[in-house]
């Protein structure tokens, strides 16, 4: 290099790459987040297969038809956890853990579908397993908001529901959740 | 029916990234008030510097000093700045050649307004008072 150059030292770069989006929610996802507001899970019924989902999609990919509010279908706010992972937390940016936290898939009462990444709260975590029954633990009617709800794919129940809590019942059978461990 | 909800997110990325010589050095070019090009293989000053000739893909490794004004070349008024561009009032974006380089660099002219822009227009840098190794150590260019 010539004498212009000066530096020796190893430059870093730090840039925070921050995108914000503001988006209105679809007919189906407001209906969606009105009934959780109001403490209800509703997601569509396809009337051909007969599968799920929550949130509703406005059709059955697998059917490829197309579904509307006359299939809306309220599934149950209890469910059995079908599979877990307890996360020890290292701190990442953004990450605001800092203990050893539960990240489970529930698969709701009438749900095609696993509702993924819920707090299980009530046992233990070397007591968690497949097969446990839960039920949603309600944010006070106050506090539940659209929050995290979005167009993109990962219509959450965060800002309703804080965790599910182990209900006592005994565990399901096996064929209730098999189909949906990952 | 009532207005549709609007729900707010964010999603950040942040990155750290080691510069190598080239851009570390005009970023530390930048720190001092300096800046830097690099010469190609066939003589011209780029700016700001490539790590690698784009003719002849050779690396380069020669740091020249040009500037500090500059000239502007082509330019756009950007009236109604949002909080992810450069100045929070009106400015130009523009394509800005340094005295004794050969390529011109993009950047914010704070010109106060459209009237004073014009195609060779001739502009001297602003320092940002604090560097942080980002191109916004040459926080601006203004008329000169």
């Amino acid at each position: 290099m010539s004498d212009t150059t000066t530096p020796k030292e190893n430059l870093v770069m730090n840039h925070l790459v921050s995108l914000s989006y503001s988006e209105e929610l679809t007919p189906i996802l407001e209906r969606y987040v009105d009934a959780l507001i109001d403490g209800r899970i509703v997601g569509h019924k396809c009337p051909q297969c007969g599968r799920v989902y929550v949130p509703g999609k406005g059709y059955c990919p697998i059917c490829v038809v197309e579904t509307t509010d006359k299939d809306e279908f309220e599934v149950s706010d209890r469910g059995t956890v079908t599979g877990f992972t307890i996360i020890t937390p290292v701190a990442y940016y953004g990450q605001t853990e800092t203990e050893p936290f539960v990240y489970a898939s529930v698969l709701l009462d009438g749900s095609s579908g696993n509702l993924g990444g819920q707090d299980i709260i009530g046992v233990a975590h070397d007591q968690l397993h497949s097969g446990m029954r839960v039920r949603a633990v309600w944010k006070p009617p106050n506090e539940r908001t659209a929050e995290g709800v979005s167009n993109r794919g990962w219509g959450s129940v965060a800002s309703v529901i804080d965790a599910f809590e182990w209900t006592g019942e005994p565990d399901a059978d096996r064929s209730v959740y098999e189909e949906h461990i990952f | 029916m009532s207005q549709p909800r609007v729900v707010e997110s964010t999603l950040e990325f942040p990155y750290s990234r080691s510069l190598g010589p080239v851009v570390g050095g005009f970023l530390a070019g930048l720190k001092e008030h300096r800046i830097l090009g690099i010469r190609s293989a066939d003589g011209k000053v780029l700016v700001p510097p490539l790590e690698y000739d784009p003719n002849t893909g050779d690396t380069l490794d020669e740091l020249v000093e040009v500037g500090p004004a500059g000239t502007v070349g082509s330019w756009t008024w950007v009236d109604a700045p949002t909080p992810k561009h450069p100045l929070d009032h009106p400015f130009a974006f523009a394509l800005i050649t340094p005295d004794g380089a050969d390529t011109a660099m993009v950047h914010a002219v704070d010109a106060g307004s459209i009237d004073k822009m014009s195609t060779g227009m001739r502009v001297q840098p602003r320092w940002r008072d604090e560097a942080h190794n980002m191109i916004d150590d040459l926080a601006c260019w203004e008329p000169a």
